[in-house]
């Protein structure tokens, strides 16, 4: 499956956090090895700011193949900052 | 982070602290479970803040640049954006029950899938801007081949009205509409089919035997349309001889018309062109048309119609002769290419489209090469903001959309005027992009089509 025609979509923040969810995806349910076949499309948001930043959220939420979409953001610093923006 | 997504690294952050929720606080997830299909999408329009943002959308069509562009002394004037639409309601026609798209701008990229309904809705702005002239009645059906068949090669060719109403069926009393909110007061055109007072009956010609009509498509509106009745024959067909073209001739708009011009995959014929640059020669925009052909062909001097014409039959793409640089001899712009013409027809119909027009134009990206895209982005906006004229256009082209976000970064001030529109089949209502949006998911590489 394309990546950009895959219904499940997520973004993180960056290539740390992929693989933070790759790891944990594969120690609990099958997960291909394949970066193609995986049920999910993570993306990488280079950074909280940029993902939280005006239109980009939205931009992913009106896109014509997602059906699903996660956000997963890090909240190391002020957990509720981001979010309050 | 080590490189293993698998190992024991996955621990160290992000995964860890969602297994163990460790003194660092909790990872955000939002909107997603693994395993299930997490929270998905709602029903457009969202609530709430996404929601807001969303819809939010420029209150006022006047940007910065238009505004620039009217003397201050004559801003409280009606400025010449009156007739610019706003919104389009479509109901029963075609493909749609009820579809609407809103928060249009000065051009407008229309994707979809296939069979979505973007030519559909490029025909209805035709239809509503032309006031349902007979003419651009006869010229929706016949492009899609909707003829009615007749051995008799002596009749007149007739179109199938049926093909326009949802479910290609025109029983008495269907109808389908079009409603525009505009500056002015909303513009609306309703068809249906009814039977024909005794004053309004005419004959169709059918081998030159008239035959009496008891049907008629009639049209309802505001501001009045062309005609009020077009007579049907009994098979349901709307005949040529209905367009009445020693009255009035195809491409010249009656006073309160929208100058619209429908440019189809097919381009525009040669008689067609030659006949608009009638209007543009000598004129300062025969100079942009001359640069729009240079985007494809720099070495292009200028361009010339030929007084004599050559048969329709013979060529389709004759009719212009174009001067090169370091080339004695000017050759036919059929040489050229299908862009070349591509650009040359719109270019053209533009002109034709000025003073609250709307241009349309399917597939835009036709013939063009994803290199000079942006470049016409800029040269179509850069004329209909000239020349006061509204643009629609479709494509299934990725480049297309890409460069018209080129487009919008570039131009901070038109981008606020320019909308994406994706059109979903079933769908009542499109989902509209602001250009920041546009831009956005190009650069993201976000599905938009």
């Amino acid at each position: 499956m394309r990546n950009t025609s895959n219904p499940n979509q997520m973004i993180v923040e960056g290539a740390d956090d992929v693989h933070s969810v790759v790891g944990l995806m594969k120690a609990h349910v099958d997960w291909p090895k394949e970066k193609h076949l995986w049920p999910v499309h993570i993306h990488m948001g280079n950074g909280a700011d940029e993902i939280l930043r005006d239109g980009v959220l939205v931009s992913y939420l009106l896109s014509s193949t997602v059906k699903t979409f996660g956000v997963m953001l890090d909240a190391d610093a002020k957990p509720n900052s981001p979010w309050c923006k | 982070m080590g490189a293993d997504p698998g190992g024991a690294g996955g621990e160290k952050r992000g995964a860890g602290r969602v297994l163990k929720k460790t003194d660092c606080g909790p990872v955000l997830i939002a909107g997603f479970r693994f395993g299930q299909i997490g929270i998905g999408i709602p029903p457009r329009p969202l609530p709430g803040l996404l929601g807001s943002i969303l819809h939010k959308r420029k209150e006022n069509l006047l940007s910065k640049q238009q505004c620039a562009i009217i003397p201050p002394n004559q801003k409280s004037k009606k400025a010449p954006y009156q007739k610019m639409l706003k919104s389009i309601k479509i109901t029963g026609y075609r493909g749609f029950s009820e579809f609407e798209m809103s928060n249009l701008g000065r051009v407008n990229l229309l994707v979809g899938k296939n069979n979505s309904g973007k030519t559909s809705a490029l025909e209805g702005l035709y239809l509503l801007a032309s006031r349902g002239s007979p003419y651009s009645i006869w010229n929706v059906l016949w492009r899609r081949g909707e003829r009615l068949a007749d051995r008799n090669p002596e009749n007149y060719p007739q179109t199938a009205v049926c093909h326009l109403f949802h479910g290609h069926a025109s029983p008495i009393g269907s109808k389908f509409s079009f409603v525009a909110q505009n500056e002015s007061p909303a513009r609306q055109l309703t068809f249906s089919i009814g039977e024909i007072a005794d004053g309004q009956k005419k004959e169709i010609t059918r081998g030159g035997i008239p035959v009496p009509v008891r049907l008629g498509l009639h049209i309802k509106g505001t501001p009045s349309p062309v005609v009020d009745v077009i007579p049907l024959s009994r098979a349901g067909g709307m005949s040529s001889d209905t367009l009445d073209t020693r009255r009035r001739p195809q491409n010249v708009p009656v006073d309160d018309e929208m100058p619209t011009r429908f440019i189809t995959t097919e381009s525009a014929s040669s008689d067609d062109l030659v006949t608009v640059w009638d209007r543009i020669t000598l004129t300062p925009y025969e100079e942009r048309v001359h640069r729009a052909l240079r985007l494809l062909e720099p070495d292009i001097e200028k361009i010339a119609p030929l007084a004599s014409r050559t048969p329709y039959y013979v060529s389709e793409r004759g009719g212009f002769l174009v001067k090169m640089k370091n080339v004695e001899n000017p050759i036919p712009i059929g040489s050229m290419g299908d862009g070349m013409w591509r650009i040359l027809t719109m270019s053209i119909l533009l002109a034709q489209c000025k003073k609250d027009g709307v241009l349309l134009i399917d597939e835009i990206d036709t013939g063009l090469h994803y290199s000079v895209m942006t470049d016409m982005w800029k040269l179509i906006y850069g004329a209909a903001v000239e020349l006061n004229v509204q643009v629609f256009a479709s494509t299934h082209s990725n480049d297309c959309v890409r460069s018209l976000a080129e487009f919008c970064f570039e131009d901070s001030a038109a981008a606020q005027d320019v909308t994406l529109q994706r059109i979903e089949k079933g769908k009542k209502k499109s989902i509209p992009y602001s250009a920041k949006e546009i831009e956005i998911s190009a650069a993201k590489q976000i599905e938009v089509r």
